[in-house]
């Protein structure tokens, strides 16, 4: 048997003949051996050539030519390949899965697909638990970044092994069955016959073209070998070769096993990292511009709604709601317009001589309109029940439809009358039906804005009926049920001794027998008559209370028990006659009314979609990016060093403000740091402001072109005033106005939280200016104020009363500490006692003896910049930072300091003269009022954007009247009316670190957060980068080298081989 | 008596299967100088040698299994790391594939610690924040390679029931000493298993070499075949069977790996709800530390909180993030959620039908007589 086997040809690989020649080459295998003895048979063996199974295949099976040959694709070759590989393995993984067909290469590969696919399901389902465009994009740039560096990784260790040893890792080679696969692949299956063609450089010719230019073959073997460092001169040199090469690649390919887990997540972080802002930005300009685009085309409907013309004149406004709806190209969602429609129109029941003029209707005056047509389709679906007519609700959606609709205006409006009086029969409901309404209505519209509006309307538009009761069946249940339900509620409310001494038909009470029900039916309703006479309501009820009175005397019991029992009953006949009413709904009327809040719902969604985008404070709109990114160029711009950032990021809010105090006291004091930190700070400041302006001036709009959310306002409110009456139209107004007033305050937070930071430099460099203008020059101008001074005759201010005891140093650093204090933390007012008390304690405090300080802090904090930081910031930022600063100092002067007032402290020695004439105390409030005036003009012109349309006037005419010097009672109420009443600045109880934007502590706080996150992440992950690099090059360039595996013995051409050794 | 198409296989495989088709190995001992000896352990009367002479089939049992896992992942540092660094010349493509397994256990975890590196942790919102984000990166890492074991234990169980073959069932293959010219991190024997390769499955181990009778010889793949629903017993029954296990072989790898793909899906689906944010870290710590292994507790305590541990630190929020990830928090998440769980479902219900009915011999025709063919395909 062993005999056997071994005569079996295998693929046992023999000696290699290295050829000295081409023809040598050609005439093999060397089989002719010349025969000695002729007269013996001679047999001739061939030995199984080396790497040909060909050679080895049993004789009569044709085999296939080997045909394996090097890959040499350029990036783009291998990119398709990769995909047409991909589309193999689709039908490799048929094959195996559903037919069992395969090899391991085949089912091999069929795991590549499947980590592929697996993942894009990972970075799929992992998108779709994003809400927002950006955060789901990043999924895939994960997964993207995740495969594209697992597949660079090998490239990039490579390339410097290639270069270093002129072995490529990564080489390819495809088979003789078309498969491609690496040539280190297996360590142990070293496919040397590839490289028989290949020149020098690695580019694999074809036979002809290989000989033209060398004469043996391997010459990229030898090339390679030289650079290897294999002496020339040796046996066997293309197999030591070839073995060398084999070391350097599982060298190398074990290196690249051992980084790939480090590598692939490292290089992947690293490449998202830095895909994400681009990525971003590209995501939110395209976000915008779809949204932008959105809005233009809202906007140009409802121009077109609004009437505007280019003069301001008298417009037409659009008020049909259909017509609106329709313009607009708003889509009620059927399933909602349909239940909304089932609840309110039901089988209509007519009588037979309704049903006859019906019938006369679509027969003579309604014939051939389609209001006809369809009416008559809806009686033809009639169908009786108990003797009556009814029309089936499901034909009548589309008769109400028309019967409201302007077609019927050709109808005269008796006929229309008596049809609506006919047909709209069907929108009564009876009480179980109207609450369901009630329902499904405050279901869909609570919460929309306008549901009060709503209701108040359907509180005056919808009537109910008089108890409506019928002879049925039902009647004589319903009243049993009644009676029923009185005597166990009363039952249950008496002691349980008392109960007892209750006859039995008392406590088993089983309803009203029907000889009561006929004698209640018999007295109250007309002979033959199923419907009750109108007005007998009451006889019916007081008739059904008495038989059961009589019932409960006629049983002997107790007269207290038969109270409680009359009483609970009562309680229940009323319940059971007022669910017998019916609610007439004016299906008309509330069908409109039911458009009218979808399409204010369809219109604040539209609105709200654009805000998402812009400057609404959620993830990835314009706003959210800002605040992402701009806080932390601010914390750099103050350079504060590694370890204040580590403090501020980890301490209390308490401790770290005390840092940012200190690096912007740091920074006030340098003149050359203080302009070049402003200028930085203004700079992205601007951009930040800018983007949500662009946002704010198209949704609010400016005072010549009210933006969209002011034509929205002005287009509902008067539908909604057409429709529906005045309260309706001023409820619809005063809601887009909030709605209005919502988007300037998000504005106007936003800017102050980047303007903050700016203003707070400011009050720190001039603080000391700041504090003396409060507190006096020198001590004797502190002292007149406080105590007073009897030579000059000047009274004691009560204002400074809480200084009386401190020397004018101590006042001002207490005034300092607290104004610092102030700025960083943009305290409301209202802490002025409690912050004040802490700065200067034991004195006696009440905001009402300290307003004028108040006041002037207010100015110190949140006033106008110095000229000189103005000019830093340059003129056109320095405006916006002074309006913005001095609608925050309104808002936070919140008790009794209304701007007005503030306005007026230039007149304020007028206001004590005032026998003065009109003319020149006027002129005198001017002239006082003088340097405000740039800020009210500016702010005015500023405030375009703010001011919605039909307010700008105001404005503009008070302007006039500042100008050409007016009664200043005039100018307070215009002031009142005209600006603060739009911009919101009035009294308000809301704490100003609401109303405002973030206080500098929390903003530089959260700033070093990032920034430290960030850091921390750049730490570990460019640690890791950084070490794994070393490592692979410290291997790398072990790489090919003798060592305790490979000895580089080599056995030299001019020994005597021995063995064979290498 | 042992056939001789199977001695034929048996021969041819093992050639092609171990080391050959070199250019440079004349045959195995071409390399060794005729001095020089390897350094054996075996010279040197080591006790703990784990030398083994000839390919042996090892018992699939739980302890078998742990030593094996062990002796395998403890060699990936020391040995195939080493020898592969080295560039050893008898380096083999299962070393290779032992030091692969390093990146894919590597990759998540330091993908997930990078995630969280860049977490703000600071201030206690951000902080809570992050922990959750933490929690759902570690317990997707963790369902990731859970997922992937469901996914093949459910295969291997299918196969293992209807067809009687274990696909894990291992193997110890001697490696030749010979041509271990070092000595250096010594190698001797590798960890394989008999089903591993479609082309070169090892099915000389699956013959009992000491019967005597055909019968004897081939009684496991005649217990095979039974699971086939071969009837007839013939001679030639493990030729009979060995295609069947071969296509068996390809379909069961197939499934393996594309349910993977739904598995890990789901796994990180799962993970990824919010079910798992509600109970803390520190709660379940305390509960195994001081609830299960505390001190002075009573049994019945000690018993109670691995009950808590068991099921309500792990097996509610897992039932539970099924729900939510079905029902999802948006249209878009509920469709994927749905989408993936009904997937995955599906899959895992074709696969076992495939591998039910598909492999079934009812589906092929049997020819007694038939000869093995031999697949001529260089790996």
């Amino acid at each position: 048997m062993a005999n056997l086997l071994n005569t079996i040809p295998t693929y046992k690989p023999q000696a290699t003949v290295i050829p000295q020649n081409r023809q040598q080459l050609n005439n093999l295998p060397t089989s002719s051996v010349s025969n000695p003895f002729p007269q013996v048979v001679t047999y001739q063996y061939t030995p199984a050539r080396p790497l040909s199974p060909s050679q080895t295949t049993p004789k009569g099976i044709r085999p296939k030519a080997a045909s394996g040959h090097i890959v040499k694709e350029n990036i783009f070759q291998s990119a398709g390949s990769t995909v047409e590989s991909y589309a193999n393995y689709l039908k490799y993984f048929y094959n195996a899965a559903f037919k069992g067909e395969g090899t391991d290469y085949s089912v091999g590969k069929i795991n590549d697909l499947a980590i592929r696919t697996g993942s894009l399901g990972i970075a799929a389902v992992l998108a779709s638990s994003k809400m927002f465009p950006f955060a789901k994009g990043m999924e895939f740039v994960g997964l993207a970044t995740w495969f594209a560096s697992m597949a660079l990784w090998p490239q990039i260790i490579g390339a410097p092994i290639k270069a270093k040893t002129g072995v490529d890792i990564n080489q390819k080679y495809i088979d003789s069955y078309g498969r491609r696969k690496f040539v280190y692949e297996d360590n142990q299956y070293r496919p040397m016959d590839l490289y028989r063609h290949v020149d020098k450089k690695g580019r694999p010719l074809s036979e002809d073209e290989y000989y033209k230019k060398y004469q043996d073959d391997y010459a990229y073997l030898d090339a390679v070998g030289d650079k290897l460092g294999i002496p020339r001169d040796i046996k066997n040199r293309h197999e030591a070769i070839m073995n060398k090469m084999g070391q350097v690649a599982v060298q190398g390919k074990t290196l690249w096993m051992l980084t790939a887990g480090v590598m692939t997540p490292v290089v992947s972080s690293i490449v998202a990292d830095a895909a994400q802002k681009p990525l971003q930005s590209f995501i939110e300009a395209k976000r915008y511009q779809t949204n932008e685009n959105r809005i233009n085309s809202l906007e140009k409907i409802l121009d077109k709604l609004l009437d505007i013309k280019e003069e301001y004149g008298k417009r037409n406004i659009k008020t049909n709601i259909d017509e609106v709806i329709s313009e607009l190209g708003i889509q009620i969602p059927k399933e909602i317009s349909n239940k909304f429609d089932s609840l309110i129109i039901k089988d209509c029941e007519i009588t037979e001589a309704e049903y006859n003029r019906l019938k006369d209707f679509v027969e003579n005056e309604l014939k051939n309109t389609n209001f006809g047509q369809k009416l008559s389709l809806a009686m033809d679906n009639l169908f009786t029940k108990g003797g009556k007519f009814y029309l089936p609700k499901e034909k009548m959606g589309d008769v109400l439809e028309i019967l409201y609709s302007q077609e019927m205006n050709t109808v005269s409006t008796p006929l229309r009358n008596e049809l609506e009086y006919l047909l709209g029969k069907s929108g009564q409901l009876d009480a179980q039906e109207f609450s369901r309404l009630q329902k499904f209505i405050s279901e869909r519209f609570d919460g929309s804005g306008l549901k009060e509006a709503f209701d108040r309307v359907v509180a005056t538009d919808i009537k109910y009926t008089e108890p409506n009761i019928t002879l049925s069946d039902k009647l004589h249940e319903g009243l049993s049920k009644t009676a029923k339900d009185a005597i166990t509620e009363a039952l249950s409310q008496m002691k349980k001794e008392f109960v007892n001494t209750l006859p039995d038909s008392i406590k088993n009470f089983e309803g009203l027998s029907r000889e009561d029900y006929l004698r209640i039916i018999r007295e109250t309703f007309n002979d033959g008559a199923k419907e009750m006479s109108f007005g007998a309501n009451q006889a019916f009820e007081n008739m059904t209370k008495r038989v059961l009175y009589e019932n409960l005397q006629r049983l002997n019991i107790d007269p207290d028990a038969i109270d409680m029992i009359a009483e609970s009953f009562n309680k229940h006949i009323k319940k059971f006659m007022d669910s017998q009413r019916h609610y007439i709904i004016p299906q008309r009327r509330m069908t409109q009314l039911f458009r009218y809040m979808e399409l204010n719902k369809a219109l604040i969604a539209k609105v709200e979609e654009y805000q998402a985008a812009s400057l609404m404070n959620i993830a990835e709109s314009i706003t959210a990016n800002s605040w992402s990114k701009i806080p932390q160029k601010y914390f750099e711009a103050l350079n504060f060093t590694k370890e204040e950032l580590g403090r501020i990021a980890s301490l209390d809010i308490r401790s770290s403000k005390k840092l940012i105090i200190k690096k912007l006291e740091e920074v006030a004091s340098d003149p050359k740091k203080y302009e070049q930190v402003l200028k930085t700070m203004s700079r992205y400041a601007q951009t930040a402001i800018s983007k949500e302006e662009k946002a704010l001036i198209k949704l609010v709009g400016t005072a010549d072109t009210p933006g969209v959310l002011s034509k929205i306002k002005d287009l509902m409110s008067s539908v909604g005033g057409a429709n529906f009456g005045h309260d309706m139209g001023q409820m619809t107004s005063t809601f887009y106005r909030t709605n209005i007033i919502d988007v300037q305050n998000k504005f106007r937070n936003t800017a102050d939280s980047f303007i903050r930071p700016i203003k707070a430099l400011d009050t720190f460099k001039y603080i000391d200016e700041y504090v003396k203008n409060i507190l006096g020059h020198n001590p004797q101008q502190y002292s007149d104020l406080v105590y007073g001074h009897i030579m000059n005759n000047i009274p004691k201010n009560i204002h400074y009363h809480m200084f009386e005891g401190l020397s004018y140093e101590q006042a001002v650093n207490a005034l300092k500490e607290y104004i610092k204090d102030i700025v960083i933390d943009k305290n409301d007012i209202n802490n002025w006692t409690t912050k004040f008390e802490h700065k200067i304690p034991g004195s006696e405090k009440s905001l009402k003896y300290s307003l004028e300080i108040v006041k002037k802090v207010a100015g110190a904090v949140f006033g106008e910049l110095h000229d000189d930081t103005a000019r830093i910031v340059g003129e056109n930022f320095g405006k916006t930072c002074n309006i913005n600063n001095t609608i925050m100092r309104f808002r936070n002067l919140a008790i009794n300091c209304k701007l007005a007032r503030d306005f007026n402290k230039g007149g304020e020695a007028c206001f004590m003269q005032d026998t003065k004439p009109a003319e020149s105390l006027a002129r005198e409030i001017i002239a006082g009022k003088r340097e405000k005036l740039y800020l009210l003009e500016a702010l005015i012109d500023e405030l375009k954007a703010e001011i919605p349309l039909d307010k700008i006037n105001g404005p503009k005419n008070l302007r006039n009247t500042i100008k050409n010097g007016y009664n200043y009672n005039i100018i307070e109420d215009l002031f009142n009316k005209e600006i603060l009443e739009p911009l919101n600045c009035r009294t308000s109880n809301k704490s100003i670190a609401e109303m405002s934007g973030k206080n500098i502590s929390d903003f530089l706080k959260n700033a070093a957060e990032n920034i430290r996150a960030r850091n921390k992440w750049a730490k570990f992950t460019y640690g890791l980068l950084a070490g794994t690099l070393a490592l692979t090059g410290f291997i790398i360039l072990s790489m090919g080298r003798k060592n305790y595996f490979n000895k580089n013995v080599y056995e030299y051409k001019n020994e005597q081989p021995k063995g064979n050794k290498q | 008596m042992v056939t001789v198409s199977s001695l034929v296989n048996n021969y041819v495989n093992k050639h092609i299967a171990s080391n050959n088709f070199s250019a440079s190995n004349k045959n195995a001992k071409s390399y060794i100088d005729a001095n020089f000896q390897a350094h054996d352990k075996v010279n040197k009367n080591d006790k703990k040698s784990k030398v083994v002479k000839e390919d042996k089939l090892i018992e699939n049992t739980w302890k078998n299994r742990v030593k094996i896992n062990f002796d395998k992942a403890t060699a990936i540092p020391f040995v195939h790391f080493p020898r592969g660094l080295g560039g050893a010349p008898d380096y083999t493509f299962f070393e290779f594939l032992q030091t692969a397994k390093l990146p894919y256990y590597l990759g998540g975890p330091i993908l997930a610690a990078l995630f969280y590196a860049g977490v703000k942790k600071d201030n206690m919102l951000s902080g809570n924040a992050a922990k959750n984000v933490a929690k759902h990166m570690a317990l997707g890492v963790g369902f990731y390679y859970l997922g992937a074991a469901i996914a093949k234990a459910i295969v291997n169980r299918t196969v293992k029931t209807v067809r009687g073959i274990d696909l894990n069932q291992p193997y110890a293959k001697a490696v030749p000493m010979s041509t271990n010219d070092t000595g250096v991190f010594h190698k001797d024997v590798e960890y394989h298993k008999v089903f591993e390769s479609a082309d070169f499955t090892r099915w000389d181990l699956l013959y009992n070499k000491e019967g005597k009778t055909p019968k004897e010889i081939s009684q496991t793949y005649a217990d095979i075949a039974k699971h086939y629903g071969i009837k007839e017993e013939s001679n030639d029954i493990d030729a009979t069977v060995k295609p069947l296990i071969k296509k068996t072989i390809i379909m069961a790898r197939a499934w393996q790996y594309a349910l993977t793909a739904f598995f890990v899906t789901l796994g990180i689906g799962m993970a990824n709800q919010p079910v798992w944010e509600k109970s803390s870290k520190s709660g379940f710590k305390e509960t195994i530390t001081k609830g299960i292994f505390g001190k002075g507790q009573k049994m019945q305590e000690r018993l109670n909180a691995a009950k808590v541990t068991l099921y309500d630190y792990m097996l509610k929020p897992f039932v539970k993030s099924i729900g939510e990830f079905w029902k999802g928090h948006s249209k878009a998440s509920s469709i994927a959620g749905k989408s993936v769980i009904i997937a995955t479902a599906v899959a895992t219900l074709t696969s076992i039908l495939m591998l039910t009915k598909k492999t079934s011999a009812k589906h092929h025709k049997i020819q007694n007589s038939g000869t093995n063919n031999i697949q001529e395909e260089a790996s």
